[in-house]
C-alpha cells in the first residue's frame, strides 16, 4: 500500500547513513594490480584496492637463469572486508600470474647456491644464526656487502647481519610467541651494479595454540535475554575476533537477535552458540569455532543489570598520535577513561582502554549504583613515518665504528651507495641531528642499531681520513653520531 | 565513514507511481548533516501542498498526486555518493489532509473510508457520495448490492467517490481480502417537508470532498461595502450648482452575501464532520443549481453531546467567496 502524506501537516523525512552492502567480494573486487616477479625471483607484491592481503602461497622464486621467461603464479589470501555478502567466509584466494624474465648474469655478479632453510617453531628469544656468506660465491668482483630484507611478517622478528666477508652472519630472533616473518639475503658486488638474492625463508616462533572458546574470552556476565526474546549479546575479550553467526539451535539469529517470547510461565534456560571466525595465528585457522553460552530467559519482565553490552560502546578510536576519542554510548554516561593517551607507534598496535560509565538513572537494577568499568580493545594505527625530503647517502651497516676502521685496515674503503631521505633540516645537519629519521622512499631504514657512514653525495672514502657515521635503529631513527678518523680517532658530535 | 549530506530531488506528478520525468521535478534540496547528529531531517509536506489542486464543481474528481523523493547520500570521507545504497527512491501518495496533534508526527490516517464520520445524512430520494481509498478497500456492500473496488494504480482514481443510491440504509466497507469488514456507514434518509436542504461540500481532514446537508432553516443576509468622495458641482460660467447633484459621490460599491444554515438533528458521531468543516480551507455550496464557493464565517463551535444537549443540531454561518457585483478582472 502506498505511503500517504497529508500535506496540511508536516511530513518529515529522516535520513541516516546507508548500510553498505557491496554484494559478493571476488578477486575483481580486490583489484590486485602491479604484481610482478623480477629475474632474481623477487616478488613485487600487488597493490590492492579493497580488502587486505593476509598471506601468500610463495614469497620468492628461484632466479630465472634460462633463456626464456617463466610463468610464475602466487596465490594471495585476502581478508574480505565487512558488509559484503560473503564476509562470513573471512578470506578469498586470488591468483596473480607474471612472466618472470630471464636473468642476464654478469660475470661480476655474486652467485647464490643452496637453500637457506626455513626456521620453524623456534622458542621465543632464542637467537638463530645463519652463515650468510656460505650461500654466496663472488664473481669476478668481490662481494662488498650483504643485506637482509624482510619480505613479509611481523615486525617483532628482528634479523641483523653482522661481521664481514666469510664471517658474515645473520642473527634472527623474536621474543614474541607465535609470530612469523619471511626474509631474503642479498649479496652486492663492489661496483654496486649487481645484486644477487637468496631464496626467501621463513622464521616463526613456537607457542601457537588452537583457537578455542577460552581464547575468545566470552564474558558471560554480560549479555542477557529478555522475557520477550530480545537477545543482548555477551562481549568477548579477544580483540579483532569476528562473530560469524549467532545461533539459537540451528536458527541463525545474528540479525533478528530474538529467541521468542517466554510464555512458559517460568524462567527457562537458553543456550546460544557464538560461531567465531578463527583468527590468523591459531593452528586451526582458517575455519569457524562454536562456543555455547547459556542464558536464563525470565518468565516475567524485570529490570536488567546495566553492563558494558548495554552501554553499547561505539566509535571509540585511537589516533595515530595516540589520542583517544570519546566513544558514543547507547546508554549511560561516560565519566572518564584510562589511560588518557598513548605514545606514537610505528606499527599498528592493539591497546586496551578502560571506559568508566555511569548507569542510566532508571530501568536497570544497578541504576543509581556504582559506575562500571568497560575495557575495550582498540587498534592504534602506526604513525605515518615522516621521512622528510632531504637526500643523503649512507654506506652499508657496520656493527661498530671500529669495524669501519678494521675494513680500512683490510684495504676496503667505505662507500655511500645507498640514497636515503631524511627529515633532518639539511643534508649536512643529517650527520649529527639525533632523532631524525632515515628512509628508503617512504619506508624507514631498518638500521638494526648499526653504524653507517653518511655523506651528502654518493661517494667512496678512505677511513684513514675524517668521516661521519650515524647509528640507526630498526625504525630508521638516528640514535647516535660520530666524527671519526681511523688514524687519529674521534668521538661523538 | 559518516554521512556528510543528502541531496533530494522531489518529483510531484500524476499518473502511475514511479513514472515521472524531469518536467515533474519541483524541488532540489541539499542539506548537510549537523556534526553532533547522525541523521538529516527534511520536511516535505509544505512543499508538496503547493502542487495539490483543490477544485470542485460537483464533480468529485480525485486530486491525489504522487510524490517521489530521489535521495543521494554522500560519504563525508570520499565526499561522493556511497557506493552501496547511495541512492534511495521514496514514493508517497499525497492527500490534502492533516493529522491532529494527538495523532503525532507523519500521520497516515485512514486507508479505507476517507471520512471520519460513519453517519451520513441525505434528503429522502437523494443519492449521495462516499469517499474511499481504492488501495485499501476490496469491496463495498450497499444494502445488499456488492460493488468490487478496483485500483488501476493511477493517481486519478486513488480516491473513489461511491455513489450511494437514494434511500439506501447502510454501506459496508471491506478490506482487500473481501472478507474483513472494516467499517459500516449508516445512511440516514431525512424527510424535510418544510425547508429546502442545502448541500455543502468541503475538503475534510483526509483530503477528500465530503458532503453535509443542512436540512433546516436558511437565513440569507446581505452586506455592502462602499466609499465616497466629495466633488465640486459648481458651474463657473453661470456661477451656480444644481441642487439635484450631490456634493458626495459613492463609488467602489459592492456587496457580499451571507447565509446561515442549520443541520437539523444529527448524531454525536457527526461532530467530527462539523469540526472538519470548520477547519477546512475549501468549501462549496450547491445553490440555485450552481456550485458556489463559500467561506465558513462562523469561527466558534461548541461541540454538543447527547448528555448535555439531548438533541444535537448545529448552526453554521457562511459567506459566499465572491462579490455580489461581478468585478472579476
Amino acid at each position: 500500500m502506498s505511503t500517504k502524506i497529508n500535506v496540511r501537516s508536516p511530513y518529515f523525512l529522516r535520513f541516516t547513513e546507508p548500510v553498505q552492502e557491496y554484494g559478493i567480494f571476488i578477486c575483481d573486487t580486490a583489484n590486485l594490480r602491479n604484481f610482478s616477479v623480477d629475474s632474481n625471483g623477487v616478488i613485487n607484491n600487488p597493490n590492492i584496492s579493497k580488502g587486505t592481503i593476509l598471506d601468500q602461497s610463495v614469497y620468492s622464486f628461484n632466479a630465472n637463469n634460462g633463456a626464456t621467461s617463466i610463468s610464475r603464479s602466487v596465490t594471495y589470501t585476502i581478508a574480505i572486508p565487512s558488509n559484503y555478502t560473503n564476509s562470513g567466509d573471512s578470506t578469498i584466494d586470488c591468483v596473480q600470474t607474471f612472466d618472470q624474465p630471464s636473468q642476464v648474469v654478469s660475470p661480476s655478479c655474486p652467485a647464490f647456491s643452496g637453500t637457506v632453510p626455513n626456521l620453524s617453531n623456534i622458542a621465543p628469544s632464542l637467537e638463530q644464526l645463519i652463515d650468510v656468506d656460505s650461500y654466496f660465491t663472488q664473481g669476478t668482483e668481490s662481494i662488498a656487502t650483504y643485506e637482509v630484507s624482510r619480505i613479509s611478517g611481523s615486525g617483532s622478528v628482528t634479523a641483523v647481519i653482522s661481521g664481514t666477508g666469510s664471517s658474515t652472519i645473520c642473527k634472527i630472533q623474536s621474543s614474541t610467541p607465535c609470530v612469523s616473518a619471511v626474509f631474503q639475503f642479498k649479496a652486492i658486488n663492489i661496483s654496486g651494479d649487481c645484486t644477487t638474492v637468496s631464496n626467501s625463508f621463513s622464521f616463526n616462533t613456537s607457542g601457537c595454540v588452537n583457537f578455542e572458546c577460552l581464547t575468545a574470552d566470552i564474558d558471560d556476565t554480560t549479555g542477557r535475554i529478555e522475557k520477550n526474546g530480545t537477545v543482548h549479546k555477551s562481549t568477548w575479550g579477544l580483540g579483532g575476533l569476528q562473530l560469524n553467526k549467532l545461533l539459537y539451535g540451528s536458527t541463525d539469529i545474528t540479525t533478528s537477535l530474538n529467541v521468542g517470547d517466554n510464555n512458559t510461565g517460568s524462567d527457562r534456560s537458553i543456550v546460544l552458540t557464538y560461531r567465531f571466525n578463527i583468527p590468523i595465528g591459531y593452528t586451526n585457522y582458517p575455519g569457524t569455532y562454536d562456543c555455547d553460552v547459556p542464558y536464563f530467559q525470565p518468565a516475567t519482565e524485570s529490570d536488567p543489570l546495566f553492563g558494558c553490552a548495554e552501554a553499547g560502546i561505539t566509535d571509540a578510536f585511537i589516533s595515530d598520535s595516540g589520542n583517544i576519542a570519546a566513544p558514543k554510548l547507547a546508554l549511560g554516561n561516560l565519566i572518564s577513561w584510562t589511560p588518557q593517551s598513548f605514545n606514537e607507534v610505528l606499527f599498528d598496535t592493539p591497546r586496551i582502554v578502560t571506559f568508566t560509565i555511569e548507569p542510566p538513572a532508571t530501568n536497570f537494577s544497578n541504576s543509581g549504583g556504582a559506575n562500571i568499568p568497560c575495557a575495550v580493545e582498540l587498534n592504534q594505527p602506526a604513525k605515518q613515518a615522516n621521512c622528510g625530503a632531504v637526500t643523503v647517502f649512507i654506506s652499508q651497516g657496520y656493527n661498530s665504528v671500529e669495524d669501519i676502521c678494521s675494513e680500512r685496515a683490510a684495504g676496503n674503503f667505505w662507500q655511500t651507495s645507498n640514497q636515503v631521505s631524511t627529515n633532518a633540516s639539511t643534508a649536512s645537519a643529517a650527520r649529527y641531528q639525533i632523532g631524525t629519521r632515515m628512509c628508503y622512499g617512504n619506508t624507514p631504514v631498518f638500521g638494526g642499531g648499526k653504524w653507517y657512514v653518511i655523506t651528502t653525495t654518493q661517494t667512496t672514502g678512505d677511513a684513514a681520513y675524517q668521516f661521519y657515521a650515524i647509528q640507526i635503529d630498526s625504525f630508521g631513527i638516528v640514535q647516535n653520531s660520530q666524527i671519526r678518523n681511523c688514524n687519529t680517532g674521534g668521538g661523538n658530535i | 565513514m559518516a554521512l556528510q549530506k543528502v541531496d533530494l530531488k522531489l518529483y510531484v506528478y500524476s499518473g502511475t507511481s514511479g513514472v515521472f520525468s524531469s518536467q515533474d521535478l519541483k524541488y532540489e534540496i541539499t542539506k548537510d548533516r549537523i556534526s553532533s547528529r547522525d541523521n538529516i531531517v527534511l520536511e516535505i509536506g509544505q512543499l508538496v501542498k503547493d502542487y495539490i489542486v483543490t477544485s470542485f464543481n460537483n464533480d468529485y474528481i480525485c486530486n491525489t498526486t504522487w510524490v517521489t523523493a530521489v535521495v543521494n547520500y554522500y560519504d563525508s570521507i570520499t565526499e561522493a555518493i556511497y557506493e552501496s545504497n547511495g541512492t534511495e527512491t521514496l514514493t508517497y501518495l499525497a492527500f490534502d489532509g492533516y493529522g491532529d496533534f494527538q495523532e503525532e508526527i507523519n500521520p497516515a490516517l485512514s486507508t479505507d473510508l476517507l471520512q471520519t464520520s460513519i453517519n451520513m445524512y441525505l434528503p429522502e430520494g437523494t443519492a449521495g457520495k462516499l469517499p474511499i481509498f481504492a488501495e485499501g478497500v476490496g469491496k463495498v456492500v450497499i444494502d445488499t448490492v456488492t460493488t468490487e473496488i478496483t485500483d488501476s494504480g493511477n493517481s486519478n482514481q486513488k480516491i473513489q467517490y461511491l455513489t450511494i443510491p437514494a434511500d439506501s440504509s447502510s454501506v459496508e466497507i471491506y478490506a482487500t481480502d473481501d472478507s474483513t469488514l472494516l467499517k459500516t456507514v449508516t445512511v440516514n434518509n431525512v424527510c424535510e417537508p418544510k425547508f429546502t436542504p442545502h448541500k455543502v461540500t468541503f475538503v475534510n481532514k483526509l483530503g477528500t470532498y465530503q458532503d453535509i446537508y443542512f436540512f433546516k432553516k436558511t437565513t440569507e443576509s446581505f452586506k455592502v461595502k462602499d466609499e465616497t468622495y466629495k466633488r465640486n458641482t459648481i458651474d463657473t460660467n453661470t456661477l451656480t450648482y444644481g441642487t439635484n447633484e450631490g456634493q458626495k459621490q459613492r463609488y467602489n460599491v459592492n456587496g457580499s452575501t451571507k447565509i446561515t444554515l442549520n443541520t437539523g438533528y444529527v448524531k454525536e458521531d457527526f461532530n467530527s464532520a462539523l469540526e472538519e468543516l470548520f477547519l477546512s480551507e475549501s468549501a462549496w455550496i450547491r445553490w440555485e443549481g450552481k456550485t458556489l464557493p463559500v467561506i465558513i464565517s462562523s469561527k466558534d463551535m461548541t461541540l454538543k453531546n447527547v448528555l448535555n444537549d439531548k438533541l444535537i443540531d448545529y448552526t453554521v454561518g457562511f459567506e459566499f467567496a465572491f462579490n455580489k457585483i461581478n468585478n472579476v478582472r
